[in-house]
Protein backbone atom coordinates (compact mmCIF):
# COMPACT_ATOMS: atom_id res chain seq x y z
CA UNK A 1 0.00 0.00 0.00
CA UNK A 2 1.06 3.33 -0.42
CA UNK A 3 0.05 7.05 0.27
CA UNK A 4 -0.82 9.48 -1.01
CA UNK A 5 -1.70 9.38 -4.80
CA UNK A 6 -3.22 12.54 -5.74
CA UNK A 7 -0.99 15.00 -6.33
CA UNK A 8 -1.28 18.39 -6.58
CA UNK A 9 0.52 19.28 -10.22
CA UNK A 10 -0.43 22.98 -11.20
CA UNK A 11 -2.36 25.87 -10.04
CA UNK A 12 -2.53 28.76 -12.20
CA UNK A 13 -5.04 31.78 -11.61
CA UNK A 14 -5.87 35.09 -13.51
CA UNK A 15 -8.04 38.36 -13.69
CA UNK A 16 -9.38 39.81 -16.62
CA UNK A 17 -8.46 37.90 -19.14
CA UNK A 18 -10.43 35.97 -21.88
CA UNK A 19 -8.28 32.85 -22.19
CA UNK A 20 -5.54 30.97 -20.14
CA UNK A 21 -2.75 28.89 -20.93
CA UNK A 22 -1.94 25.99 -18.38
CA UNK A 23 1.32 25.21 -19.71
CA UNK A 24 3.62 22.02 -18.62
CA UNK A 25 0.67 20.40 -16.37
CA UNK A 26 1.21 16.79 -17.96
CA UNK A 27 4.02 15.01 -17.71
CA UNK A 28 5.41 11.62 -18.01
CA UNK A 29 4.67 11.10 -14.00
CA UNK A 30 1.19 10.86 -14.37
CA UNK A 31 -1.67 9.18 -16.98
CA UNK A 32 -4.38 10.27 -15.38
CA UNK A 33 -5.60 14.01 -14.72
CA UNK A 34 -7.82 15.60 -12.60
CA UNK A 35 -8.68 19.09 -13.10
CA UNK A 36 -10.52 21.82 -11.46
CA UNK A 37 -11.69 25.10 -13.28
CA UNK A 38 -13.47 28.08 -11.38
CA UNK A 39 -14.13 31.35 -11.78
CA UNK A 40 -16.62 34.19 -12.64
CA UNK A 41 -17.30 35.89 -16.25
CA UNK A 42 -18.52 39.18 -17.49
CA UNK A 43 -19.17 37.87 -21.01
CA UNK A 44 -23.13 37.42 -21.91
CA UNK A 45 -23.97 33.51 -22.48
CA UNK A 46 -20.29 32.09 -22.73
CA UNK A 47 -19.80 28.90 -23.91
CA UNK A 48 -16.06 27.97 -22.63
CA UNK A 49 -13.50 25.83 -24.84
CA UNK A 50 -10.92 24.36 -24.49
CA UNK A 51 -7.67 23.31 -26.62
CA UNK A 52 -4.29 20.93 -25.61
CA UNK A 53 -1.55 22.14 -25.86
CA UNK A 54 1.56 20.61 -27.87
CA UNK A 55 4.81 20.18 -26.23
CA UNK A 56 5.51 23.60 -27.49
CA UNK A 57 2.99 24.90 -26.09
CA UNK A 58 0.89 26.00 -29.21
CA UNK A 59 -2.75 25.44 -29.72
CA UNK A 60 -3.70 22.21 -31.37
CA UNK A 61 -6.93 23.37 -33.34
CA UNK A 62 -8.08 20.11 -35.25
CA UNK A 63 -8.76 16.84 -34.30
CA UNK A 64 -11.29 17.11 -31.62
CA UNK A 65 -14.78 14.98 -31.75
CA UNK A 66 -16.94 15.75 -28.66
CA UNK A 67 -20.21 15.01 -27.19
CA UNK A 68 -22.34 16.79 -24.10
CA UNK A 69 -25.35 16.87 -22.53
CA UNK A 70 -26.81 20.11 -20.99
CA UNK A 71 -29.23 19.97 -18.98
CA UNK A 72 -30.94 23.26 -17.40
CA UNK A 73 -33.98 23.37 -14.83
CA UNK A 74 -36.96 22.97 -17.39
CA UNK A 75 -34.93 21.27 -20.88
CA UNK A 76 -32.31 19.46 -21.57
CA UNK A 77 -30.22 19.74 -24.85
CA UNK A 78 -27.31 18.14 -26.43
CA UNK A 79 -24.39 19.19 -28.43
CA UNK A 80 -22.18 17.39 -30.30
CA UNK A 81 -19.47 17.50 -33.81
CA UNK A 82 -17.19 14.78 -35.21
CA UNK A 83 -14.63 17.31 -36.32
CA UNK A 84 -13.95 20.03 -34.63
CA UNK A 85 -11.54 22.45 -33.66
CA UNK A 86 -11.69 22.43 -29.94
CA UNK A 87 -13.88 20.83 -26.97
CA UNK A 88 -16.39 23.14 -27.33
CA UNK A 89 -19.08 24.55 -24.44
CA UNK A 90 -17.76 22.96 -21.63
CA UNK A 91 -19.65 25.34 -19.46
CA UNK A 92 -22.67 27.56 -20.54
CA UNK A 93 -23.36 30.96 -17.96
CA UNK A 94 -24.11 34.19 -18.02
CA UNK A 95 -23.26 36.87 -17.75
CA UNK A 96 -21.58 37.56 -14.04
CA UNK A 97 -21.89 34.57 -12.82
CA UNK A 98 -20.24 31.99 -11.31
CA UNK A 99 -18.92 28.70 -13.52
CA UNK A 100 -17.08 25.28 -11.73
CA UNK A 101 -15.45 22.39 -13.38
CA UNK A 102 -13.93 19.00 -13.26
CA UNK A 103 -12.55 17.34 -15.85
CA UNK A 104 -10.78 13.83 -16.34
CA UNK A 105 -7.87 13.34 -18.60
CA UNK A 106 -6.45 10.14 -19.61
CA UNK A 107 -2.69 9.57 -21.32
CA UNK A 108 -2.26 13.15 -22.36
CA UNK A 109 1.40 12.95 -22.28
CA UNK A 110 1.49 9.80 -24.59
CA UNK A 111 2.37 10.06 -28.25
CA UNK A 112 0.87 6.37 -29.23
CA UNK A 113 -2.75 7.14 -28.18
CA UNK A 114 -5.38 9.84 -28.20
CA UNK A 115 -6.08 12.10 -25.51
CA UNK A 116 -9.48 11.55 -23.84
CA UNK A 117 -11.29 14.07 -21.90
CA UNK A 118 -14.60 13.52 -19.38
CA UNK A 119 -16.03 16.39 -17.86
CA UNK A 120 -18.53 17.66 -15.59
CA UNK A 121 -19.87 21.48 -15.29
CA UNK A 122 -21.88 23.85 -13.60
CA UNK A 123 -22.93 27.37 -14.37
CA UNK A 124 -25.50 29.95 -14.84
CA UNK A 125 -27.78 31.39 -17.07
CA UNK A 126 -30.39 34.32 -16.99
CA UNK A 127 -32.91 31.89 -15.36
CA UNK A 128 -31.66 28.69 -15.56
CA UNK A 129 -28.86 26.77 -13.69
CA UNK A 130 -26.85 24.62 -16.00
CA UNK A 131 -25.38 20.62 -15.68
CA UNK A 132 -23.12 19.92 -18.83
CA UNK A 133 -21.85 16.33 -18.62
CA UNK A 134 -19.95 15.22 -21.62
CA UNK A 135 -16.40 14.20 -22.98
CA UNK A 136 -14.56 14.42 -26.28
CA UNK A 137 -11.23 13.24 -27.43
CA UNK A 138 -8.53 14.50 -29.44
CA UNK A 139 -7.91 12.09 -32.41
CA UNK A 140 -3.98 12.79 -32.93
CA UNK A 141 -0.96 11.35 -30.76
CA UNK A 142 0.33 14.63 -30.06
CA UNK A 143 2.20 14.73 -26.95
CA UNK A 144 -0.10 16.90 -25.34
CA UNK A 145 1.27 18.96 -21.86
CA UNK A 146 -0.99 21.52 -21.17
CA UNK A 147 -4.44 23.45 -21.84
CA UNK A 148 -6.01 26.19 -22.67
CA UNK A 149 -9.88 27.53 -21.57
CA UNK A 150 -11.07 30.58 -23.69
CA UNK A 151 -13.81 32.03 -25.48
CA UNK A 152 -14.81 34.35 -22.83
CA UNK A 153 -14.09 37.28 -20.51
CA UNK A 154 -12.79 36.08 -17.08
CA UNK A 155 -12.93 38.81 -14.40
CA UNK A 156 -11.44 35.67 -12.21
CA UNK A 157 -10.37 32.32 -13.12
CA UNK A 158 -8.55 29.06 -11.04
CA UNK A 159 -7.54 25.97 -12.23
CA UNK A 160 -5.69 23.29 -10.53
CA UNK A 161 -4.26 20.18 -11.77
CA UNK A 162 -4.15 16.95 -9.98
CA UNK A 163 -2.13 13.96 -10.83
CA UNK A 164 -3.42 10.66 -9.98
CA UNK A 165 -0.27 8.15 -9.49
CA UNK A 166 -0.07 4.81 -10.17
CA UNK B 1 -13.11 19.35 -2.84
CA UNK B 2 -10.04 16.61 -3.11
CA UNK B 3 -7.00 17.66 -1.40
CA UNK B 4 -3.67 16.10 -1.67
CA UNK B 5 -2.59 12.34 -0.45
CA UNK B 6 -6.51 11.80 0.00
CA UNK B 7 -6.30 8.85 -2.83
CA UNK B 8 -4.75 5.42 -1.76
CA UNK B 9 -3.88 2.85 -3.80
CA UNK B 10 -4.97 -0.45 -2.54
CA UNK B 11 -4.81 -2.64 -5.75
CA UNK B 12 -3.37 -2.50 -9.38
CA UNK B 13 -3.14 -4.80 -12.56
CA UNK B 14 -1.64 -4.39 -16.12
CA UNK B 15 -2.47 -6.32 -19.26
CA UNK B 16 0.25 -6.74 -21.66
CA UNK B 17 -1.08 -9.43 -23.53
CA UNK B 18 -4.61 -11.29 -23.81
CA UNK B 19 -6.95 -12.14 -20.74
CA UNK B 20 -10.59 -12.89 -20.20
CA UNK B 21 -11.43 -10.82 -16.86
CA UNK B 22 -9.23 -8.82 -14.22
CA UNK B 23 -10.11 -8.77 -10.63
CA UNK B 24 -9.09 -6.46 -7.95
CA UNK B 25 -9.62 -6.73 -4.14
CA UNK B 26 -9.13 -4.57 -1.50
CA UNK B 27 -12.37 -2.36 -0.44
CA UNK B 28 -12.90 -2.46 3.21
CA UNK B 29 -14.50 -0.36 5.91
CA UNK B 30 -11.31 1.68 5.98
CA UNK B 31 -13.00 3.99 3.34
CA UNK B 32 -16.28 4.95 2.59
CA UNK B 33 -15.76 5.36 -0.80
CA UNK B 34 -13.55 3.52 -3.53
CA UNK B 35 -12.07 4.38 -6.96
CA UNK B 36 -11.77 1.83 -9.47
CA UNK B 37 -10.28 3.34 -12.57
CA UNK B 38 -8.95 1.89 -16.05
CA UNK B 39 -7.01 3.14 -19.25
CA UNK B 40 -5.69 2.11 -22.30
CA UNK B 41 -7.72 -0.65 -22.06
CA UNK B 42 -8.26 -2.70 -25.61
CA UNK B 43 -10.14 -5.82 -26.58
CA UNK B 44 -8.40 -8.55 -28.70
CA UNK B 45 -11.36 -8.11 -30.96
CA UNK B 46 -13.38 -5.26 -32.06
CA UNK B 47 -17.05 -4.22 -31.47
CA UNK B 48 -17.23 -5.53 -27.54
CA UNK B 49 -18.51 -4.81 -24.58
CA UNK B 50 -17.03 -4.23 -21.27
CA UNK B 51 -19.10 -5.23 -17.95
CA UNK B 52 -18.32 -4.75 -14.14
CA UNK B 53 -19.34 -6.53 -11.49
CA UNK B 54 -18.24 -6.73 -7.80
CA UNK B 55 -16.80 -9.11 -5.67
CA UNK B 56 -17.57 -10.52 -2.48
CA UNK B 57 -14.85 -12.49 -0.73
CA UNK B 58 -12.72 -12.09 -3.85
CA UNK B 59 -15.43 -13.80 -5.61
CA UNK B 60 -17.25 -12.48 -8.73
CA UNK B 61 -20.81 -11.83 -7.30
CA UNK B 62 -22.85 -12.87 -10.33
CA UNK B 63 -26.29 -12.66 -8.63
CA UNK B 64 -28.89 -11.38 -10.45
CA UNK B 65 -29.30 -7.83 -8.55
CA UNK B 66 -27.37 -5.21 -10.76
CA UNK B 67 -29.65 -2.16 -11.53
CA UNK B 68 -28.46 1.09 -13.00
CA UNK B 69 -29.11 3.91 -15.54
CA UNK B 70 -26.53 4.92 -18.07
CA UNK B 71 -26.55 7.64 -20.51
CA UNK B 72 -24.52 7.52 -23.88
CA UNK B 73 -23.47 11.36 -25.00
CA UNK B 74 -22.45 10.72 -28.39
CA UNK B 75 -20.15 12.72 -30.81
CA UNK B 76 -22.80 11.75 -33.60
CA UNK B 77 -25.56 12.46 -31.39
CA UNK B 78 -26.95 9.08 -31.51
CA UNK B 79 -27.47 8.85 -27.55
CA UNK B 80 -29.50 6.47 -25.58
CA UNK B 81 -30.04 5.90 -22.26
CA UNK B 82 -30.35 2.40 -21.30
CA UNK B 83 -31.74 0.68 -17.88
CA UNK B 84 -30.54 -2.30 -16.44
CA UNK B 85 -33.28 -3.89 -14.08
CA UNK B 86 -32.18 -7.12 -12.14
CA UNK B 87 -29.25 -7.71 -14.82
CA UNK B 88 -26.02 -10.13 -13.67
CA UNK B 89 -23.47 -7.08 -14.64
CA UNK B 90 -23.50 -3.69 -15.29
CA UNK B 91 -22.63 -3.19 -18.90
CA UNK B 92 -20.15 0.32 -18.78
CA UNK B 93 -19.59 0.46 -22.73
CA UNK B 94 -19.80 -1.35 -25.95
CA UNK B 95 -18.80 -1.15 -29.45
CA UNK B 96 -15.79 -0.65 -27.81
CA UNK B 97 -12.95 -0.32 -30.77
CA UNK B 98 -9.68 -2.37 -30.42
CA UNK B 99 -8.10 -0.10 -33.10
CA UNK B 100 -4.27 1.27 -32.91
CA UNK B 101 -4.81 4.86 -31.20
CA UNK B 102 -8.36 3.84 -29.92
CA UNK B 103 -7.74 3.10 -26.36
CA UNK B 104 -10.95 3.24 -23.28
CA UNK B 105 -10.39 5.12 -20.18
CA UNK B 106 -12.69 5.23 -16.97
CA UNK B 107 -13.47 5.52 -13.60
CA UNK B 108 -16.23 4.59 -11.14
CA UNK B 109 -16.88 5.89 -7.43
CA UNK B 110 -18.00 2.98 -5.70
CA UNK B 111 -20.30 3.86 -2.08
CA UNK B 112 -20.67 1.31 0.59
CA UNK B 113 -19.21 -1.09 -0.52
CA UNK B 114 -18.09 -2.98 2.82
CA UNK B 115 -21.47 -2.05 4.39
CA UNK B 116 -23.08 -5.51 4.59
CA UNK B 117 -26.30 -3.75 5.57
CA UNK B 118 -26.89 -1.61 2.49
CA UNK B 119 -26.45 -1.71 -1.40
CA UNK B 120 -23.07 -1.08 -3.13
CA UNK B 121 -23.97 1.85 -5.17
CA UNK B 122 -21.76 3.48 -7.89
CA UNK B 123 -21.34 6.26 -10.66
CA UNK B 124 -19.77 6.04 -13.84
CA UNK B 125 -17.59 8.16 -16.09
CA UNK B 126 -16.36 6.00 -18.76
CA UNK B 127 -14.80 7.45 -22.56
CA UNK B 128 -14.34 5.31 -25.54
CA UNK B 129 -14.12 5.47 -29.18
CA UNK B 130 -16.60 2.58 -30.98
CA UNK B 131 -15.69 -0.02 -33.68
CA UNK B 132 -17.62 2.44 -36.01
CA UNK B 133 -15.11 5.52 -35.09
CA UNK B 134 -17.84 7.31 -32.72
CA UNK B 135 -16.79 8.87 -29.39
CA UNK B 136 -18.83 7.90 -26.53
CA UNK B 137 -18.95 9.33 -23.25
CA UNK B 138 -20.70 7.39 -21.24
CA UNK B 139 -21.94 8.49 -17.44
CA UNK B 140 -24.41 6.62 -15.09
CA UNK B 141 -25.25 4.98 -11.54
CA UNK B 142 -25.82 1.71 -10.53
CA UNK B 143 -26.61 -0.46 -7.71
CA UNK B 144 -26.23 -4.25 -6.33
CA UNK B 145 -29.49 -4.68 -4.45
CA UNK B 146 -28.77 -7.14 -1.98
CA UNK B 147 -27.71 -5.89 1.91
CA UNK B 148 -23.84 -7.27 1.54
CA UNK B 149 -19.79 -6.16 1.42
CA UNK B 150 -17.93 -6.54 -1.22
CA UNK B 151 -14.69 -6.07 -1.56
CA UNK B 152 -13.53 -5.93 -4.85
CA UNK B 153 -14.25 -5.23 -9.01
CA UNK B 154 -13.99 -7.99 -11.90
CA UNK B 155 -14.29 -6.21 -15.54
CA UNK B 156 -14.89 -8.60 -18.26
CA UNK B 157 -15.32 -8.18 -21.48
CA UNK B 158 -18.03 -11.30 -22.24
CA UNK B 159 -17.62 -14.85 -23.05
CA UNK B 160 -14.11 -15.78 -23.89
CA UNK B 161 -13.14 -12.78 -25.17
CA UNK B 162 -10.25 -11.38 -24.16
CA UNK B 163 -8.58 -8.11 -22.88
CA UNK B 164 -5.39 -7.27 -24.74
CA UNK B 165 -4.17 -4.66 -22.96
CA UNK B 166 -5.45 -2.26 -19.70
CA UNK B 167 -3.99 -0.81 -16.50
CA UNK B 168 -6.63 -1.05 -13.21
CA UNK B 169 -6.44 0.46 -10.37
CA UNK B 170 -8.55 0.35 -7.01
CA UNK B 171 -8.04 3.09 -4.29
CA UNK B 172 -10.02 3.75 -1.26
CA UNK B 173 -10.38 7.74 -0.44
CA UNK B 174 -9.56 8.97 2.95
CA UNK B 175 -11.97 9.57 5.63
Amino acid sequence: MSIGQLELVKSVSDTSVTSIDVTDAFTASYNLYHIIVQGHITTTNSLIDLRFLDSSDTAITSGYRYGHRLQQNTSGSEQNSTSATSIESIIYVNNGDTFASRFFVYNPFSNSDYTHLTLHSQGFTSSNITNTRGGGVLTTTDQVTGFTIFDATFSNIDIDVYGIKD
Amino acid sequence: MVTKNSLVLLSSYTITSGEETVTLTGMSSTYNVHLFTYRNLKPTLDNQSLLMQFTVGGVTDTTANYTGHMMKIADGGDNNSPIITNGTYIKLHDNTSNAANEASHGNVWIYSAADSAEHTTASVDVTYITASSGFVNSVGHFRHEQNEAHDGVTIDLGGTNDIISGEFRLYGLVK
